[in-house]
């Protein structure tokens, strides 16, 4: 039963210092799956998969990756992956061609498949055309994909893409997508970190939520959307006095969970939504409550992530971003 | 096994990237010590002018008329008299020449018999500065005698440490601001491969910059001393020197992370180390107490070896001794260098 899960994590831990970067994570991922890592910034995503790539010794915990433990047999378990990191790691002063080749040597590949492989991977990469220049000379989203395309050079098992399309514009996000469904379809495993819900929903078999280094949840992305509740998400738009109102929603139905609160705009679910919305309209004017707008739909992957982490991903990563921005400007 | 095998495939890339700007790194490599030895190679003897002297030669033979003929060069000195000891004596007395050159008549067999030659100097020490410059004269002398053409085969000596302490550490801190340090740690490869492969590339380099310098310095018309094999040997001699220097520079790379201050840290250290091995000029004309770190300096041993095969005919035990010296410098270094970077890799 051991090759039906190709990654498998126990109690998995890591610290930097007095900070508890990764906390005891449990994970399997099965073989032939493409299994998502969801979370915000400092989640602990890249960590986790610095630890099963053997970059990083956990502090505790095992893990073993395609049958191999990620500590004594690290070399193995090299061996059977593909890396995409999240910075892009090649050799600006060689050419695309150059950068394969010495990949491919890196990982001890016949001369003859290594051959044959690399015109396949610059195709891949649309690059067939740019082989022979040197990558300081590629633009980022060339870059990348070069570096997606790298990653398959010695056909690993598992492919580990550590948010591979983060500023790619949505043409080529979804080029690679198509990509990875195609390598998944030949039968290697993707596990991919991604900040991008669509990405998560459209492209994942399963996801994982993560957050302050622990796994909120893990499932299909129905399962998910499922998990956090039976029913649809209703969404009330009103003006008038916020916090008696949204007590008022409460005992109007008392199966109500509120899942999203910004005063003016509530979402919750509840087991009857068509019935909650009758009534929220009907007592509204006795609340001296005027509602602006009412709507109701299936959960998201949003907000399943509101759900296991109490913020929405994008304002997060707006906020940290400007974050990022004016500690750079403050020097 | 296959750790030399890795380590070759990281040599290959750093060679071709290498390669890919040949000319800044030959003009990188071998124009910096040319430039400094024109700067500095006219520091020392350079105050005073045609300060007479009398020279006395009891020896005719080539090499007291070469080193008679060096004893002028560059115009600090002026031969006043050409004469026997006594005369020249009684000018010195007079006031007449401010310095006496006695050159024994066992000089020149000497020098064949491959010992260190002694010349007689009577100084009047009651004018310093001058006698200072007669000093500094004759040490240039002695310099310009013993060296030759000194200048390029520096260059090729000093070529050595210096594009190894530039391609080696720093190599290693652009991997690591670049990320190509990540990459090949990623790979199923055995760390210490990585460093061997940067050391490595890093003194097949030197060896190619020194050999370079060596070319031009026969061109010139430098003759090696001791012939084919000595050529092999000078080579034997960078290939310690930049092993030693470059681990050096790796253990400094994994200490400091950025590049400014491992730029810095590196001058720091070779500048002396170089300035205080008589490759600039002679040990002799440096200030006394500097003169320890000469003799702790590896690269004083390395000057030494490149000169005796070079110009001056091997003494064997002392050849030996250097290359003792240097070996033990180069194994220690890439002990450190190696261990302190791998350190950093885990
Ligand atoms: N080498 C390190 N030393 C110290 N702290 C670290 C180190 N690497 C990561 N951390 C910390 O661990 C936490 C998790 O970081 P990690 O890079 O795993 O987050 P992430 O989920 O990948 O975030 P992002 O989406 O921004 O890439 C952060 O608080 C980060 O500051
Ligand atoms: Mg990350």
């Amino acid at each position: 039963m051991a090759e039906e899960f190709i990654i498998e994590a126990k109690k998995l831990c890591k610290s930097f210092g007095s900070l508890q970067a990764v906390k005891c994570v449990d994970l399997k991922v099965k073989k032939g799956e493409i299994f998502g890592f969801l979370g915000p910034n400092g989640a602990g995503k890249s960590t986790v998969i610095n630890m099963l790539t053997t970059m990083l010794t956990p502090t505790s915990g095992t893990a073993r990756v395609a049958g191999y433990d990620i500590v004594a047999e690290d070399n193995r378990v090299r061996e059977n992956i593909g890396i995409v990191p999240q910075e892009i790691l090649l050799e600006n002063q060689l050419s695309a061609r150059e950068n394969l080749e010495f990949y491919g040597k890196l990982y001890h590949m016949r001369k003859e498949d290594m051959e044959a492989r690399i015109p396949d991977l610059l195709e891949m990469a649309e690059l067939t055309n740019r082989a022979n220049d040197q990558v300081k000379t590629f633009s980022g989203g060339m870059k990348r994909r070069l570096e997606i395309a790298k990653a398959f050079m010695h056909r690993p098992k598992i492919i580990i893409m550590d948010e591979p399309t983060i500023g790619l514009d949505i043409q080529t996000r979804m080029v690679i997508w198509e990509r990875i469904r195609e390598l998944n379809k030949m039968g290697i495993t993707i596990f991919i970190t991604t900040h991008y819900m669509e990405e998560a929903d459209l492209l994942c078999d399963r996801v994982a939520i993560m957050d302050q280094g622990e796994i909120k949840a893990i499932g299909t992305p129905d399962e998910l959307k499922h998990g956090i509740s039976k029913g649809s998400i209703v969404e009330v738009e009103f003006t008038g006095p916020q916090e008696k109102f949204i007590k008022e929603i409460g005992k109007l139905c008392n199966d109500a969970k509120i899942t999203e609160n910004h005063g003016h705009v509530v979402k919750f679910t509840c087991k009857d939504p068509v019935n909650a919305i009758k009534r929220i309209i009907e007592n509204a004017g006795p609340a001296g409550v005027k509602i602006d707008n009412v709507s109701m739909h299936e959960p998201s992957l949003d907000d399943v992530f509101v759900h296991y982490t109490g913020r929405q991903i994008r304002e997060q990563s707006a906020e940290n971003l400007q974050g990022k921005f004016f500690a750079k400007m403050r020097g | 096994m296959s750790m030399l095998g890795d380590a070759y495939t990281i040599w290959q890339k750093e060679m071709q990237i290498w390669a890919k700007t040949p000319v800044v790194n030959l003009a990188r490599a071998f124009m910096m010590p040319i430039l400094w030895l024109v700067i500095f190679g006219n520091v020392f003897g350079g105050s005073a002018s045609n300060v007479p002297i009398a020279l006395v030669m009891e020896d005719n033979g080539y090499y007291a008329q070469t080193f008679a003929h060096a004893l002028t060069e560059g115009n600090t000195l002026k031969i006043a008299a050409n004469t026997n000891y006594e005369d020249a004596l009684n000018l010195l007395d007079n006031r007449k020449v401010t310095a006496v050159v006695f050159i024994p008549p066992t000089f020149s067999d000497e020098i064949k018999a491959g010992e260190p030659a002694k010349v007689q100097v009577s100084i009047d020490s009651t004018t310093p500065l001058l006698s200072g410059a007669v000093e500094g004269a004759l040490a240039r002398a002695k310099a310009t005698f013993a060296a030759g053409i000194a200048a390029a085969q520096n260059a090729g000596a000093d070529g050595a440490p210096q594009a190894g302490a530039f391609a080696g550490g720093m190599g290693l801190i652009l991997d690591r601001e670049l990320g190509t340090l990540k990459m090949l740690m990623a790979a199923p490869i055995d760390k210490m491969s990585i460093v061997l492969g940067k050391i490595t590339s890093g003194v097949t380099q030197s060896l190619v910059s020194g050999g370079i310098a060596l070319l031009i310095a026969m061109v010139i018309g430098v003759q090696v001393k001791t012939g084919i094999l000595g050529i092999f040997l000078v080579f034997g001699v960078l290939t310690l020197v930049a092993f030693g220097f470059i681990g050096m520079t790796v253990a400094l790379a994994a200490r400091i992370r950025s590049l400014e201050s491992f730029m810095m840290a590196v001058q720091t250290i070779v500048m002396p180390i170089w300035f205080l091995s008589g490759s600039l000029y002679p040990i002799e004309t440096i200030p006394a107490w500097l003169k320890p770190i000469a003799l702790v300096n590896p690269l004083t041993y390395a000057t030494e070896a490149v000169r005796s095969l070079m110009i001056r005919g091997v003494i064997w035990s002392t050849f030996v001794f250097d290359i003792a010296v240097l070996v033990v410098f180069s194994a220690i270094m890439v002990f450190i260098g190696t261990r302190a970077f791998k350190r950093t890799l885990e």
